[in-house]
């Protein structure tokens, strides 16, 4: 299973993200934003920050979550490879796991400015989630 | 795009008339050329706006329109809060005043010119630019409050440039209807680490060379002549306006249940201008403003430091006043009149200049006879202008023109045309300084990406809505 693919947009950053569970659909999708700044291979996983996130839908619940990945690396020059989550009905808990960035190893693509409600979807089709996500930039 | 439902309604203008739950038509201004390059998503898009409620006149589209999130980018919208008019997050974009700065110098580029690289190298340093570089202003969150209330106001105060620039900023660096207490802690953090810096994307600082004159006695007024040095800066609000953008459609996502209104997307997401939701969102926004004018001020002010270092003489000798500082994407009251009345309107521009003729009480008192500057910046390694305002331009595209080239290309199908090395190589080809904090970056911002800002501005001529006052050429380059 392909974890996320990149779509043809004009102005921004769109993409698709997978999983054969809610959780892996999330976390792919977390992936896939990271990658649109940085390259996920540059990233080592050295440090931990924990996310607990309630909404009242999934889909809100994605978009609450990747708002949370994009504000901490931000706020904190965090990047993200690797995370662990947990979610049940429309709460979610988990990590998620790198280290701060490192102009010297670490080069930046783009810089999202916000997870948008562009065409932004969470669906499951024959057991596979799949989610539509575009990004301003 | 299906131009079969558009009419021509004059030379520049062209029209789709209100169908279905449109309340208003939507006209777009553009030659025909630019015209036929607008996507059929975009036209969709303002075709949605005009559904929206208390929307007045028409939705309008500026000639470089193209797909954005709700609203596209390049339009215009009026609501009239007593016709249960509407406030959009949408509709102002994430980067709540991305702006335009112009400096004039009282120096001809050629004299300018065998310091460039040095001054550009000094520019460089003293500017953070790029993703994740931090500013250097370190801000108590009691300071970024005040900041926040008080725009570029704050910023003079503190140091940060000349009282006379103030007078030479839209709304004189601030807008007053602004209240931190709207602003989330998430908003906060995000403006905390960011004070004072360009950004990435198609943020960037050039020095240019005036190339053109096109209307000498206004160009006098504004301080420009042929063959002079100047500085353009485009930056916006930073993580802060992202922030504040990003909670209030939350917010109106919810407020839209209340107040029963449905919009064909959910980046439309909106509320009543005259409810708390929307209040609340006018206030934050307006704080998102003012750190845009914040921030401008104090990299107006770095850029004096570095001419002075490499120079060696004071800013104000080498007459580095300001021009202007103008936003292209904001939502303020403005009065225009409609169908022979005088109104209050919240007019929405995302990716629209203001360009308020003269005469307009909005001119500051030194451009009262000649109508404000509208700042127009090419993309990277293009032209740029200065335009004015005209009364038809007032009557018929509420006081607004474009707010760049556009994009026609996406940021991937640029990367795979050409590297970051490659575009650099070519435009040093052409005379000019490139200093990018990435290769990809500018890779994305090839001047291939854009549409021909040329000829965004001969809409703006045939249509009327604006005059071209001088056109400038870029020299020197610094990307985020």
């Amino acid at each position: 299973m392909q974890r996320f693919v990149f779509l043809e947009h004009t102005a921004d950053i769109k993409f698709q993200a997978f999983g054969k569970s809610i959780e892996e659909c999330f976390e792919n999708s977390a992936r896939a934003m990271v990658e649109a700044e940085c390259s996920l291979k540059s990233i080592k996983p050295k440090e931990e920050r924990k996310a607990s996130l309630k909404a009242e839908s999934k889909e809100e619940l994605l978009h609450r979550f990747l708002e949370e990945v994009l504000f901490l690396m931000e706020t904190e020059q965090m990047l993200f490879s690797d995370f662990k989550l947990e979610i049940q009905g429309n709460s979610l808990k988990g990590k998620l796991i790198g280290e701060k960035a490192d102009k010297k190893r670490h080069e930046f693509k783009a810089h999202a400015k916000a997870v948008t409600w562009n065409s932004f979807g969470l669906e499951k089709e024959k057991g596979l989630w799949k989610a539509t996500v575009v990004l301003d930039i | 795009m299906e131009k079969e439902n558009f009419r021509q309604k004059r030379q520049g203008i062209w029209e789709i008339e209100k169908t279905g739950a449109m309340k208003v038509p939507v006209r777009i201004f553009a030659t025909e050329k630019l015209f036929k390059e607008i996507e059929t998503g975009a036209v969709q898009q303002q075709k949605n706006v005009a559904t929206l409620p208390g929307i007045q006149k028409a939705c309008l589209g500026m000639p470089e329109m193209h797909w954005g999130n709700g609203f596209s980018i390049g339009g215009v919208a009026a609501f009239d809060e007593k016709e249960k008019g509407i406030v959009s997050p949408g509709g102002v974009g994430y980067d709540i005043n991305c702006g335009m700065r112009l400096i004039r110098t009282g120096l001809k580029f050629s004299e300018l010119k065998p310091k460039l690289k040095e001054l550009t190298e000094v520019l460089f340093k003293l500017i953070p630019a790029g993703v994740g570089e931090k500013g250097k202003i370190r801000l108590s969150r009691e300071e970024l409050s005040e900041l926040f209330a008080r725009g570029a106001e704050y910023a003079v105060e503190k140091g940060y440039g000349w009282k006379s620039d103030l007078e030479r900023t839209e709304e004189k660096g601030r807008m007053k209807a602004a209240n931190p207490e709207k602003v989330s802690e998430k908003a906060f953090k995000r403006g905390l680490a960011q004070s004072g810096t360009l950004g990435s994307g198609n943020h960037f600082l050039e020095i240019q060379e005036v190339s053109d004159i096109f209307n000498e006695k206004t160009a006098k007024a504004y301080g420009l002549f042929k063959g002079q040095a100047v500085i353009m800066l485009h930056s916006g609000s930073r993580g802060s306006g992202h922030q504040i953008a990003t909670d209030y459609i939350h917010v109106m996502l919810k407020a839209m249940e209340k107040y029963k209104i449905k919009v064909p997307d959910k980046q439309l997401a909106c509320a009543p201008i005259n409810s708390e939701e929307g209040q609340d969102y006018l206030e934050a926004m307006n704080c998102g403003v003012n750190y845009a004018f914040a921030n401008r001020q104090a990299m107006c002010h770095w850029i004096r430091k570095g001419f002075e270092e490499v120079l060696g003489q004071k800013a104000e000798e080498l007459g580095m006043e300001m021009i202007y500082d103008v936003c292209h994407n904001v939502a303020k009251f403005e009065k225009h009149e409609i169908e022979g009345k005088m109104k209050k309107l919240l007019v929405h521009r995302k990716g629209a200049t203001r360009a308020m003729p003269k005469n307009r009480e909005e001119n500051p008192s030194l451009y009262i006879t000649e109508g404000h500057p509208a700042i127009i910046p090419g993309s990277m390694g293009t032209a740029s202008y200065v335009l004015k305002g005209t009364e038809t331009g007032l009557k018929e595209a509420f006081a607004s023109v474009c707010h760049g080239a556009g994009r026609v290309m996406s940021r991937h199908a640029a990367m795979r045309l050409k590297t970051g090395k490659q575009v650099q190589k070519e435009l040093e080809a052409k005379g000019e300084i490139i200093m990018g904090a990435s290769f990809s970056g500018l890779a994305e911002e090839m001047p291939e990406a854009y549409k021909d800002i040329d000829e965004v501005i001969k809409s703006v001529e045939l249509s009327e809505i604006g005059e071209k006052v001088s056109r400038h050429i870029p020299k020197a380059v610094i990307k985020g």
